[in-house]
């Protein structure tokens, strides 16, 4: 364990890089909306994501859960990231915790936006079972398309695809969402909110997201993220599952693992 | 249910997503800047003097995004942009804004242009941090991985060799429109080229006092006289910078060629008698001729008759060579002349 905690406190504490003031622009899943947007974060840059997140459902029930996430951008256009999600949950006057999942995924960015032409992206995940009483029963994976679009100052994201599960797990379904976003002028802060559904492949009831929140730029390396979420299939008579999600995000790179060339004492005249 | 909220996804999908047009496929392609223990210094010990920076950043792409979607209304635009950059001066913001913030259409018009720019702002930063550091034991060998790494990425990276004001005067028939149209705009732009240069000058100094000393004096400056009274034309780094020139003689030239797409795209974004589609191909065709990766087999235009008339001789300085094999850049001091046949031979130093 303390082992861990020193590895951890390594990551966190390397140098940082420079100027990333476009951070908090990243509309990355989970931070705090459901949708993300079609960019992976650069060749060689480094990030890691905490945050934490409360389900209030009606009854006393609740759900809170932990996540950590490294990502890496591996090559040109390409973003690799490993994360846990871990969970506490009360149900029916029961506590149960563990570990939900551990999963890991890979996203293309095909191309930049351009004048009529949407950045377009695919992201393939692949869940491994967790541990303890949440934790998953099998392995899963998922794959989606996304699309990235600036209208004037605002910019809409859109993700859709399928995302295989046991039965044991509640099965397949698919998944799809619309987001939109707006940086609020020049203060390196960004609004933005979803809808998010999952539709069970095999007939079964819908379940639908409406997710509000911001990104924050604190430092030149440090994004502050908070969100509130409600669950709007169980929206019966004016109750519903709300949800509050905080987070970090902070982007880093290691000198040595770069491969600077010989200064080319390049021609100037 | 289902079917509706899919129905609905999709119309909304094909809302955002026109069908694409493979002229327009441009990858992102990009790349983290080198990680080092220097990072953010300048920044961290100095915030007053890195922030003073991003009014100029606004500025630039503020012209761009202007100029393209104003229309008849561009002068009415440009005036409350001089405004905005004003209060930008007095009150910056606290980071630098990122390029699809203040001009979301152009970005998406010129990425390829707004990524070569992007990565030597960060050159730029990384340059005022390493000699702003004093833990950096040996300045000019990580300035000079700096460069290497930034070289490294060719397609976002400026020439190294000094084409002084060739593209900026004789790039096209659109050469010099955002200077004559928008002389208040463009000084306070060229008031930046000297705030940038004479900064560096100022972080040469060895001492801490003397380098805290000359950068507040340097802030002074700029903001009681060189924003008073503007440059009449683009300055070249090792003419405000000659110590920093002679160290970096290279990233002055890249500075100076940066500044001069800036100063080109201004007056492309601005000029009426080009369409929108046709500037987005006149500026990819001036970053072909900027960039390190093609400065082999460019040919800088040759300059107009009396182009420099208005400038001192230390324009007319070309790069030299010193005994030593050191490299002294374009514009500075004690660099040789140039013969003005040579100079209106186009390059400059060629």
């Amino acid at each position: 364990m303390i082992k861990h905690v020193f590895c951890l406190s390594v990551m966190l504490s390397v140098p940082m890089s420079v100027i990333a003031q476009d951070d908090f622009r990243h509309v990355d899943e989970g931070r705090p909306i459901r949708i993300g947007d079609a960019y992976p974060i650069k060749f060689m840059e480094w990030e890691w994501e905490i945050g934490t997140s409360a389900d209030l459902a009606e009854g006393g029930n609740y759900e809170t859960t932990g996540v950590i996430e490294f990502k890496l951008g591996i090559a040109r256009n390409f973003e690799l990231g490993i994360e846990t999600h871990s969970a506490l949950t009360r149900e029916a006057g029961e506590s149960r915790s563990g570990v939900e999942e551990f999963a890991t995924h890979l996203l293309f960015n095909l191309n930049q936006e351009g004048v009529s032409m949407p950045a377009f992206a695919i992201r393939g995940d692949l869940i491994a079972a967790g541990v303890g009483a949440v934790g998953r029963q099998d392995p899963g994976a998922a794959i989606k398309g996304i699309a990235t679009r600036t209208l004037g100052g605002w910019r809409a994201h859109v993700n859709a695809g399928y995302k295989w599960a046991s039965a044991l797990d509640d099965g397949n379904y698919w998944i799809g969402g619309v987001a939109l976003d707006r940086a609020l002028g020049l203060s390196s802060r960004l609004l933005l909110g979803d809808i998010y559904v999952e539709i069970p492949a095999d007939g079964g009831q819908e379940r639908v997201w409406l997710d509000f929140g911001s990104r924050l730029q604190m430092t030149k390396t440090l994004v502050l993220d908070a969100g509130i979420s409600a669950r709007l299939d169980e929206w019966v008579d004016g109750n519903s599952n709300i949800g509050i999600t905080v987070g970090l995000s902070r982007n880093f790179g290691f000198g040595s693992l770069v491969g600077v060339p010989p200064y080319p004492n390049p021609r100037i005249n | 249910m289902k079917i509706y909220v899919l129905a609905a996804a999709l119309a909304v999908a094909g809302a955002v997503c026109p069908i694409p047009s493979s002229a327009q496929i441009v990858q992102r392609n990009a790349q983290y800047w080198l990680p080092a223990g220097y990072n953010n210094h300048f920044y961290d010990t100095h915030p007053d003097a890195a922030r003073s920076f991003y009014a100029a950043h606004y500025s630039h792409f503020g012209v761009y995004e202007v100029g393209l979607t104003a229309g008849d209304n561009i002068d009415e635009a440009m005036v409350q942009l001089e405004s905005d950059i004003h209060r930008l001066i007095r009150r910056p913001p606290k980071f630098e804004p990122p390029i699809d913030v203040i001009a979301p259409h152009w970005n998406k018009m010129a990425y390829p242009t707004a990524a070569a720019m992007d990565w030597t702002h960060h050159l730029h930063e990384q340059l005022y941090d390493i000699l702003s550091d004093d833990r950096v034991e040996d300045r000019q060998t990580a300035g000079e991985r700096a460069i290497s790494h930034y070289l490294s990425n060719g397609r976002a990276a400026f020439s190294t060799r000094g084409y002084g004001h060739a593209f900026m005067m004789a790039g096209g028939t659109w050469a010099e429109a955002f200077a004559h149209r928008y002389p208040g705009i463009n000084g306070v732009l060229w008031a930046y080229h000297w705030h940038h240069a004479a900064v560096y000058e100022a972080l040469m100094e060895a001492d801490v006092g003397d380098r805290q000393r000359e950068l507040a004096r340097v802030l002074r400056v700029f903001t009681d006289s060189v924003l008073q009274n503007p440059p009449s034309y683009m300055l070249l780094t090792a003419q405000i910078a000659p110590k920093f020139g002679a160290m970096f003689p290279a990233a002055a030239h890249i500075f100076d060629n940066l500044h001069m797409m800036h100063d080109v795209v201004n007056d492309i974004m601005v000029d009426g008698r080009i369409g929108v589609q046709a500037k987005g191909w006149e500026i990819s065709r001036m970053l072909e001729q900027m960039l390190y990766v093609n400065q082999e087999w460019v040919i800088p235009p040759p300059l107009p008759a009396g182009a420099h008339e208005n400038m001192p001789m230390s324009v007319m300085t070309v790069p030299t060579q010193l005994p030593d094999g050191r490299w002294l850049p374009q514009g500075h001091p004690e660099a040789r002349m140039a013969e003005m046949r040579r100079m209106s031979m186009g390059g400059g130093g060629r």
